[in-house]
């Protein structure tokens, strides 16, 4: 409900999704929202439910309990609600043997939006070359591909599952600031399910950090620089135990300290500053940091 | 109503099993009356071949319409049709596409339910339309007035559309193709099969056969039930066939629509989609096989007149066989990443 407030108008609404394959509980109690051209990341070790709770969003996988709701509607009972949801997993994967122009024509048919010059602009701007089959082009190439036609459907919604995998750095870096102009341009709202923390620090306002099925922390990225720092500091013995305390130790080499604070920052800078360092600084807080801290990064940040 | 992309994506899916059922029954129906009329023609020409001739010619109309050796050919292009459609989505990523699309199941069942019958109508109608042409345009067109509508399209129509919409069926509860069409011919002749397999049980241990062994009505009923037989030799059984058929055809679709609903996208792959089921499936796969290896063994112990011991014999071989490969079967899960 915070995140409503926060964004005005919810547009996909995820209330208490529970799921169980299996014997094994894969999603328990989830509920979340995501606003209007915003970009949500869904961050977890692999098996945490990530891709479980994007295929839920988009009725793949019925859920055993909960609601999904698009602008007020519920997928499961108004499928047509999907119409403007792009998910894109492995769709090209599944439409391989079709050829580039029968695979538009499918995606006209079904999306009415879809913008053929959009699409082409698309193609030109990433150097895609026309493959006689989709099957043709390598893992990386597959992957734009389905994003080119995910966004030329013109979605209000883009659900992406690990989209980045098998990109090179520049396709990467040119998929991320494609993906932020689109954000900005059309209002498209994207909601990323990834393990790459590095990724969404420059593209997401919110975060969804699932552990075990469930929803362990929820971010507003705008928020993390007030309620966090991360500083350096270098001692001529050791930190003062009141210090110590009150800080999360990220590293610690010999008698420098790296650490985060959290909470009244003002009053824990002055209280650092008291106990005298030989040295200390600020360095830029890295969503890593905040999850080695918060919940034993290794587990989340891999 | 439905939608052309669907029907574009899953025609294409089904094009290469729909020509080769294209020319199955092309083969059957009109290739087949032109060999056979001008077999016709060359009895008809030597006249000491007059018995030949005769026994062709008053039969000839009901062996092409009726009698035809390439049904078996047909009946499995019918199943793999259904299987291609529904179960093959299964074993492939293509049923995930398919979920995320914004369309209610019951349209993407509907879509692939009217694929088939459309196809099989159209390729089946047109096949008996020349077949009945070629004839008419023959100089033996007098023996049209043996072609009776309902017998001879009608009835075999609507048996391979309801062995089609049946395919659906167990296709909404196999969780991939291979099961999906091994259950589908298994249930398909399961009626007459499990009669024999039981009354072979019955008589083997000294027992009396009960009405449905015994009862005309309720033997005839059972076997009506078992399609292929409807097209084979001998023609359908029971007076009212063709209501039994569309009722089978009806409630294959409804259920089949219902049950494409409800299966869990989660087990694809696995030999069947509700987890519920696995207990009867094991015991109707161990019972039968025992049955069936009982039956087969007790010929062996007949001549020394041990036939029970033989039978017990035999169903505890065949039966722990079909155990041990139903266990297994039942948590297998095929799932091909690269198709």
């Amino acid at each position: 409900m915070l995140l409503q407030s926060a964004w005005g108008k919810v547009m996909i609404q995820v209330q208490n999704v529970s799921k169980t394959i299996g014997q094994q509980q894969v999603l328990t109690d989830v509920t979340f929202t995501v606003g209007k051209g915003t970009i949500t990341g869904i961050v977890g070790r692999n098996g945490a439910g990530k891709t479980t709770l994007l295929r839920t969003m988009v009725t793949i996988v019925d859920p055993d309990q909960g609601t999904i709701s698009v602008n007020g509607k519920d997928v499961l009972a108004h499928p047509e609600t999907k119409g403007p949801i792009m998910y894109v997993e492995d769709s090209v994967e599944a439409l391989k043997n079709y050829s580039v122009s029968g695979i538009v024509s499918l995606y006209a048919d079904i999306y009415p939006k879809f913008d053929h010059a959009y699409f082409q602009e698309l193609m030109d701007r990433f150097q895609m070359t026309r493959a006689k089959k989709v099957k043709q082009y390598s893992k990386g190439r597959k992957a734009l591909f389905s994003l080119i036609l995910a966004f030329a459907t013109k979605p209000q919604y883009v659900l992406l599952d690990e989209p980045t995998d098998g990109l090179d750095v520049i396709a990467k870096k040119e998929l991320m600031r494609f993906m932020l102009y689109e954000v900005a341009k059309e209002e498209i709202s994207i909601i990323i399910a990834t393990h790459r923390l590095d990724e969404l620090e420059s593209l997401a306002d919110q975060l969804l950090v699932i552990k075990e099925g469930e929803i362990a922390e929820t971010f507003l990225l705008d928020d993390l620089r007030d309620t966090y720092k991360k500083w350096q500091v270098v001692y001529r013995e050791k930190m003062p135990d009141s210090l110590w305390d009150q800080l999360y130790i990220l590293q610690q080499s010999g008698r420098a300290y790296t650490c985060l604070a959290v909470g009244n920052l003002q009053e824990l800078e002055t209280e650092l500053q008291k106990t005298d360092p030989l040295l200390y600084e600020e360095l830029p807080l890295t969503l890593e940091d905040l999850f080695v801290a918060k919940l034993g990064g290794e587990e989340i940040a891999e | 109503m439905l939608n052309k992309a669907l029907l574009k994506k899953d025609f294409k899916l089904s094009a290469m099993v729909i020509l080769v059922l294209t020319m199955i029954f092309v083969i059957a129906y009109p290739l087949r009356t032109i060999m056979e009329l001008n077999q016709l023609r060359v009895f008809d020409d030597y006249q000491t071949q007059t018995h030949m001739f005769e026994q062709s010619y008053h039969g000839f109309v009901e062996n092409i319409f009726m009698n035809n050796p390439l049904t078996m050919f047909s009946v499995i292009g019918v199943v793999v049709l259904g299987g291609v459609l529904i179960g093959l989505e299964r074993n492939t990523r293509r049923h995930v596409f398919n979920l995320s699309l914004p369309f209610a199941r019951r349209k993407l069942f509907g879509t692939k339910a009217i694929i088939g019958l459309v196809s099989i109508t159209t390729m089946m109608t047109l096949s008996v339309l020349a077949a009945y042409s070629i004839i008419w345009s023959s100089e033996y067109s007098e023996l049209l007035t043996e072609f009776h509508l309902v017998d001879m399209l009608v009835i075999p129509l609507l048996t391979y559309l309801a062995i089609f919409a049946f395919t659906l069926f167990t296709g909404t509860v196999a969780g991939e193709m291979i099961s999906q069409i091994v259950l589908s011919f298994i249930f398909l002749i399961f009626p007459y099969g499990f009669l024999i397999l039981t009354s072979l049980f019955l008589r083997t241990h000294g027992m009396v056969s009960p009405p449905i062994h015994t009862n005309e009505w309720i033997n005839d009923m059972v076997m009506s039930l078992v399609l292929p037989l409807q097209l084979g030799e001998s023609g359908y059984i029971h007076e009212y066939q063709w209501l039994i058929t569309l009722i089978f055809l009806v409630v294959s679709l409804f259920l089949g629509n219902a049950l494409y609903k409800k299966g869990k996208s989660e087990r694809n792959g696995e030999f069947l989609l509700f987890p519920s089921l696995k207990p009867f499936f094991m015991i109707g796969i161990v019972g039968c096989s025992a049955l069936l290896g009982g039956m087969i063994f007790s010929a062996f112990g007949q001549p020394a007149g041990a036939a029970i011991p033989f039978y017990w014999l035999g169903a505890i071989v065949v039966g722990g066989l079909a155990f041990w490969i139903t266990r297994r079967l039942l948590q297998m899960n095929v799932t091909m990443k690269n198709n």
